[in-house]
């Protein structure tokens, strides 16, 4: 995520692949947030399942 | 030696950054939310010290009628709450905030306004749980654990003491993201895994673990809410539900919560214990191992809380066994530690003499922690005082210390100026002393086998906690000292001109100019002075 100000101490032909560097880290950065928000959301439901299941099949 | 480097002679001029109280309301830049969690941070712990000192009034002699039991209860409680999710996460999330992008050689944390969201909202949950105090019917007084059937029974402070506990969740759940993405994505090139600093790393494995416990915790009290309001019976035994469940489901989450706390208190002090020694950190590869198995264990620990609720004795055994393995790999850690102290040439400036007292005070915690791990021992222990001084030696005299020997060790570089060292060491000091003489008695309380959590008690444990009042007191009134240094140092502090502050340090921080500029890394370090930071 450079910020624009970045850009400015470069000559275009850098700030050009800097730029594509930037959105390929963009996607990145998208999808690990993504997949990590995921792990959350199961784990959160995933409990509240697990006690579900427990409460309606009693142990012996 | 490396190139000189744009980023890092100084160039402080050109700094464009918002004004006024946009600046703090909207911000989005990593080094003034740092700032902001850690002003958070100390205001938190002041409120939860406040209560502390009333505990301690009201039971420096039997029969105190400082505050009524249902208030003391309350106290209690809240105490707990907010010095666990208000005072010591905030703080290492700022401290997250503030140095993983200066460590890894990033311009910023990679979710900006994300970050800003989870400051924000931490204002709103302390607010709301301190909100409980004032309405009718008693503010929680369950404890931090929140067990039910208790914990239900709380009026209408019942449904605030939730929803505020599911904000201050979504705000760790969305640092932690923060953190992880952070370092996954924008480490500068040439910064691969096992050159990061073990503050990075320690954060790293932490926010794994906070991603996934918080969600539990999250559960649990959900769980919690329409028990009340619903008419479910998760944890409601007339409904067929199990009140034992809710402390599996707690402590599941509960005990990687306390390692939440501790982690990254490993990472600072292996950052400053190779400062002041002027060695390398002995074994660095080993300690990212050590803190890995550290927080995989802390999984398939959490029943140590509940060997008195009647588990079955494979269980208790289990868990016993599975709890003295994390002695193992935390002994590599202080062993690695004192092997990086040895033949060093060693100074005692502030950060170092939190550092030594971590080792030591918080080698105490553990040895009482392993104590409590004994199944035997433990029906024994369980419930007493020897529980409270455990934890509050692994976290006062370890957590909180470590926090603030990372703020005497960094404070120079955020601020740019040095702090009063004479004052900062009355600091250390003070506290040092203080803390145990406040938490040391409460040993010997707990295996005379006085119960926690009680605003009276049996004369006979009348001496003991007058010591620990009166050290209680002095400590409390010690801490009043951090702020105070803090102030007069970003105040009038003598400007540092170096990058450098102290002689032995390493690391991308100490590259940049001090204070650190509004924006750095912009153009990311060259993999010359990656190679000269991480020389560990
Ligand atoms: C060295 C390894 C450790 C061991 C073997 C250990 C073991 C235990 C055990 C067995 C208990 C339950 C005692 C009881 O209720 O009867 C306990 C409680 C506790 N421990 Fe530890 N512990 C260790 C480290 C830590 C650390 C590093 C922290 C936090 C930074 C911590 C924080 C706590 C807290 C907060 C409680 C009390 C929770 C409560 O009931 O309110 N412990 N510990
Ligand atoms: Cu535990």
């Amino acid at each position: 995520m450079a910020p624009v100000h970045t850009m400015r101490a470069m000559a275009p032909e850098q700030q050009e692949t800097m730029q594509q560097e930037d959105s390929e880290r963009r996607k990145r950065v998208r999808r690990t947030t993504l997949v990590v928000t995921l792990v959350v959301l199961f784990f959160y439901f995933g409990f509240i399942a697990m006690m579900m299941y427990r409460a309606t099949h009693p142990h012996p | 030696m490396a190139e000189p480097h744009a980023e890092t002679t100084a160039h402080a001029e050109h700094e464009h950054m918002p004004h006024g109280w946009r600046r703090w309301v909207f911000a989005t830049n990593h080094k003034d939310i740092g700032t902001m969690y850690l002003v958070a941070s100390c205001v938190m712990f002041f409120i939860g010290g406040a209560a502390a000192m009333v505990i301690r009034a009201q039971l420096f002699q039997p029969g105190g009628k400082l505050v009524d039991p249902g208030v003391f209860n309350s106290l209690i409680t809240l105490h707990g709450l907010i010095m666990i999710f208000g005072a010591i996460m905030p703080a290492w999330v700022g401290l997250a905030n503030w140095m993983i992008p200066l460590q890894i050689g990033a311009p910023d944390m990679a979710l900006p306004r994300l970050n800003n969201l989870s400051f924000w909202i931490l204002p709103f949950a302390f607010s709301l749980l301190i909100a409980t105090l004032f309405v009718p019917g008693s503010a929680p007084a369950g404890g931090w654990t929140m067990y039910p059937p208790l914990v239900l029974q709380f009026g209408d402070s019942f449904p605030m003491l939730i929803f505020a506990i599911h904000l201050m969740g979504i705000s760790s759940i969305l640092g932690a993201i923060n953190v992880i993405v952070t370092i996954m994505n924008l480490r500068a090139p040439g910064m691969t895994l096992l050159r990061m600093p073990l503050f990075v790393w320690t954060w790293l494995i932490t926010a794994f673990l906070l991603i996934a416990v918080m969600p539990v915790l999250a559960g649990a009290v959900t769980m919690l809410l329409t028990d009340h309001f619903f008419g479910t019976s998760f944890f409601n035994a007339a409904g067929g539900g199990d009140p034992v469940m809710f402390q599996h489901i707690f402590w599941f989450f509960g005990h990687p919560e306390v390692y939440i706390m501790i982690l990254p208190a490993f990472g600072v002090i292996s950052e400053i214990i190779p400062t002041f020694s002027r060695k390398p950190l002995f074994g660095y590869e080993a300690m990212v191992y050590a803190t890995a198995s550290i927080a995989f264990l802390s999984f398939i620990v959490w029943a140590h809380h509940m060997f008195t609720v009647g588990l079955p004795v494979s269980a208790q055994l289990f868990f016993m066994f599975s709890t003295m393995l994390i002695a193992v790999p935390t002994g590599v850690k202080v062993f690695n530690w004192a092997a990086t102290m040895w033949k060093g040439s060693l100074t005692f400036e502030p950060p170092m003499l939190f550092a030594v007292a971590f080792l030591f005070l918080f080698s105490i915690g553990g040895f009482s922690g392993l104590m409590l791990a004994l199944v035997p021992a433990d029906y024994q222990y369980h419930g007493t005082y020897f529980v409270v001084a455990h934890f509050h030696y692994v976290l006062v005299s370890g957590a909180a210390f470590a926090i603030m020997g990372a703020v005497y060790y960094w404070l120079p570089k955020w601020s740019g100026r040095m702090y009063d060292m004479t004052l900062a060491k009355w600091h250390f000091w003070l506290s040092a002393i203080f803390v145990n003489v406040l938490f040391f008695p409460q040993h010997f309380l707990g295996l005379a086998g006085m119960p926690r959590r009680i605003p009276d008690y049996a004369v006979q444990f009348t001496d003991w906690n007058m010591v620990s009042s009166i050290g209680g007191f002095a400590f409390g009134l010690s801490q009043l000292l951090l702020p105070y240094v803090v102030w007069k140092c970003v105040r009038s502090g003598k400007r540092v001109e170096a990058n450098k502050t102290w002689d032995g340090a390493h690391g991308l921080e100490w590259e940049l100019p001090s204070p650190a500029p509004f924006h750095s890394w912009t153009v990311p370090p060259s993999e010359a002075l990656i190679a000269r930071g991480a020389e560990h």
